[in-house]
């Protein structure tokens, strides 16, 4: 083992950047490494609430092991999974089983279960057990929220292990077959518009529940100012309610959909441009604590579809801080905001001790700003591209990674 | 290949003045040739044409192979219900394998939005939309404009009421962008259920009554009303359909007894329209369903470079 300086890099830390030297252990050298930070970012891994890797049982279209490479690539140290896997995260064997296997990895990927088994929502999965394998967190992935029965249950029986819920808050019979943002534009393309009344509905069903019963709620994917102003309502109330918003509705607004390009079509929709800017005006406000970018692989032949055919889903690991640092010229400040709310904020939602930190150790990445990227299907781990980047030239990359006491570069 | 300035007829949001005027243009020389004991012309011999019709109909179907053996093309016909579609190959794989066998043009009818557009931009072939969804139906919309033409000259400034379900009507949709770009006036008046939820981005108005549609209008353009809206509780029953905003003999004879009256079809007579009105000398349905074929016509030959 020798030490390893990075000099004179530019450094997050919790009251702001600091330019200094970093010294770190490396196990992968005897010889004492020495790199010129000058002009590169040191920052904490990213974390991402929201990330579907498919496996088990769905691994022909995307793997723990290809999961891991993309966060990787992306800067991103922890990921809870969806259970949208096959069997469906709803019992203790598949709670072990992705524990066995994300144990090997040098990352911190936290599996979750699901509401209802089966993601049905109509019997309560076995959460209890699943919690005794290490699961710390019951969702519904992007499946429908239970009717209000069956989530007034749900709750009550989470409030009792004393575990968190993290509520993507949207009902079938509200959204209907919704594609997009209910507005002018939907009524123009003539397909089933999803009306943000139908997340305030869900939102508000969801805040009833949780101060009815007392459970500890995250909710998923907010696109509207109205809707975090609710659960801020909520807050002051007492209920023990977080939220996150997706960076794509702070940077991107259902304009884009004209084109009907299918890497657009998301779960909840690009909002029109009124809701982008009102959410962005929190965000910058300091009032979106949280970030979570849903990386959502789908293979090429659900997405070489006309947009109404074809499957919702973006990936966000690899491009996720790229992309959203281009949404100001000031790029400090942003970059600032953003670590604050894809890694600090939610690395204290994980019981982490630091933002700093993965399986227990200090770990951290070193970015380089001025490295210029196409992106191109081998931008993407495993063999998805859906990315609405595709094509387009990005600056920010990851350079190198301090894991498990050890330095790699290149990252791919 | 293309004689117009767009190489697809996608809708008719996007089409230019000039390309709407040279499709009514080219129409109305075909529908001349359609009143000649001869009316086959060899303008698009040696093109080959596929009908792609993933969704079901009779009429729009028929017209458009009357249209394409009209002008001597080489046409064959797709069905989904018999198609490898069934057997799990995606469309692009379909359409490209069609594709392979060097057809030219494909005329599409789908219930998706956009995919006449995803084909258009996954393919070689010319692509014409025979209906996408609740989306665009040109040719409809052109028809309609022909037979507004013929029976009024310049639409500037003419009044045409769109009655019914337009919130599911890719009929109503492609109209509206097509009559606009001409100078006329469109109003749209039906349930609330059946409007679009926001018509903000549509240069129409929208009645607040039936009277009031009805009344001002050059001509009327009624829609079919689908029974299975009943279903989605979307409309409490066609009795009462009929009560609100049923187009009746009475109405018409009381409120604006030379107004011309249009009609998609099929019509379900004593629903929307009564029997009379669509018989009466008003009518120009069945006028519509002759310049189909002459549209259809005009829109394959620019689109295919006809000589």
């Amino acid at each position: 083992m020798s030490n390893l300086f990075i000099k004179n890099v530019r450094t997050w830390t919790p009251t702001g950047f600091k330019t200094q030297d970093i010294e770190l252990h490396n196990e992968n050298t005897e010889s004492p490494l020495e790199i010129d930070g000058t002009g590169k970012y040191w920052l904490p891994p990213l974390v991402e609430l929201f990330a579907d890797f498919k496996e088990p049982g769905l691994e022909h279209i995307y793997s723990l092991h290809e999961g891991a490479e993309a966060m990787l690539s992306g800067g991103f140290g922890s990921v809870i999974l969806d259970p949208n896997t096959h069997p469906v995260a709803d019992q203790q064997e598949v709670i072990q089983w992705i524990q066995t296997q994300t144990q090997k990895l040098e990352l911190d990927i936290y599996p979750c279960g699901a509401l209802t088994k089966d993601q049905k929502g109509v019997h309560l999965a076995e959460m209890s057990s699943m919690q005794s394998e290490g699961a710390q967190f019951f969702s519904n992935g992007v499946r429908p929220m239970p009717t209000a029965p069956i989530l007034r249950s749900v709750f009550e029986y989470a409030k009792q292990l004393d575990v968190e819920l993290m509520v993507f808050p949207w009902q079938q019979d509200i959204c209907g077959s919704g594609l997009v943002h209910e507005d002018s534009l939907s009524s123009i393309l003539g397909l089933q518009g999803w009306p943000s009344a139908a997340e305030r509905i869900s939102v508000m069903t969801a805040l009833e529940l949780a101060e009815l019963t007392g459970v500890k709620l995250h909710l998923r994917q907010l696109t509207l100012a109205s809707s975090i102003e609710l659960v801020e309502r909520y807050q002051k109330k007492g209920v023990k309610v977080s939220f996150d918003v997706n960076p794509a509705h702070i940077h991107r607004n259902n304009e884009h959909l004209l084109k009907l390009d299918v890497n657009d079509k998301i779960i909840p929709p690009l909002r029109g441009i009124k809701d982008q800017l009102e959410v962005y005006e929190l965000f910058q406000q300091g009032r979106i604590p949280i970030l979570s970018s849903q990386h959502r692989p789908v293979l090429p032949e659900f997405k070489n579809e006309a947009f109404g055919d074809s499957k919702p889903g973006n990936l966000s690991l690899e491009l996720c801080l790229p992309n959203f640092i281009q949404i100001s010229d000031d790029k400090e400040k942003i970059l600032n905001q953003f670590i604050i709310s894809h890694s600090h904020n939610p690395s204290i939602k994980l019981g982490k001790k630091s933002a700093f930190e993965i399986k227990g150790s200090y770990a951290g990445f070193l970015w380089d700003p001025e490295s210029v990227q196409e992106v191109n299907a081998g931008t993407f781990a495993g063999n998805v591209d859906n990315s609405n980047e595709l094509g387009n030239i990005l600056k920010w990359k990851v350079e190198a990674a301090y894991l498990n006491n050890s330095f790699k570069m290149p990252i791919k | 290949m293309s004689l117009l300035e767009t190489k697809h007829l996608i809708g008719l949001r996007d089409l230019s003045y000039n390309d709407i005027r040279h499709l009514l243009d080219t129409a109305k020389s075909f529908r001349e040739i359609l009143d000649r004991p001869v009316k086959k012309v060899p303008s698009l011999r040696g093109l080959t044409v596929v009908n792609l019709f993933f969704e079901n109909s009779t009429r729009t179907r028929i017209s458009f192979e009357l249209a394409e053996k009209r002008l001597s093309a080489d046409t064959v016909n797709f069905s989904s219900s018999s198609s490898s579609l069934k057997k799990g190959e995606s469309l692009l794989d379909t359409v490209r394998n069609i594709e392979s066998m060097k057809i030219d043009l494909a005329v599409v009818r789908h219930s998706t939005t956009g995919v006449p557009q995803f084909l258009a931009d996954n393919t070689n072939l010319t692509i014409l939309n025979a209906g996408d969804g609740a989306h665009e139906h040109p040719t409809q919309g052109l028809l309609d404009m022909l037979s507004l033409e013929t029976a009024f000259g310049d639409l500037k400034g003419r009044k045409i009421s769109i009655i019914g379900d337009v919130l599911h009507s890719r009929v109503a949709r492609s109209n509206i962008w097509g009559l606009v770009t001409l100078g006329a006036d469109v109003t749209v008046y039906g349930p609330s259920t059946l409007l679009p939820k926001d018509i903000s981005g549509f240069p129409i108005k929208i009645a607040s009554s039936l009277e009031e549609v009805v009344r001002g209008a050059d001509a009327l353009m009624c829609l079919r009303l689908q029974r299975e809206r009943q279903d989605k509780a979307l409309l409490s029953s066609e009795r009462e359909y009929r009560e609100n905003f049923g187009v009746t003999a009475s109405r018409i004879e009381k409120w604006n007894p030379e107004v011309k009256i249009m009609h998609p079809g099929p019509v379900n007579r004593n629903i929307e329209l009564d029997s009379t009105v669509v018989d009466s000398q008003n009518s120009l349905i069945l006028n519509q369903v002759t310049n189909g074929v002459a549209v259809r016509m005009s829109a394959l030959y620019l689109l295919g470079g006809g000589k």
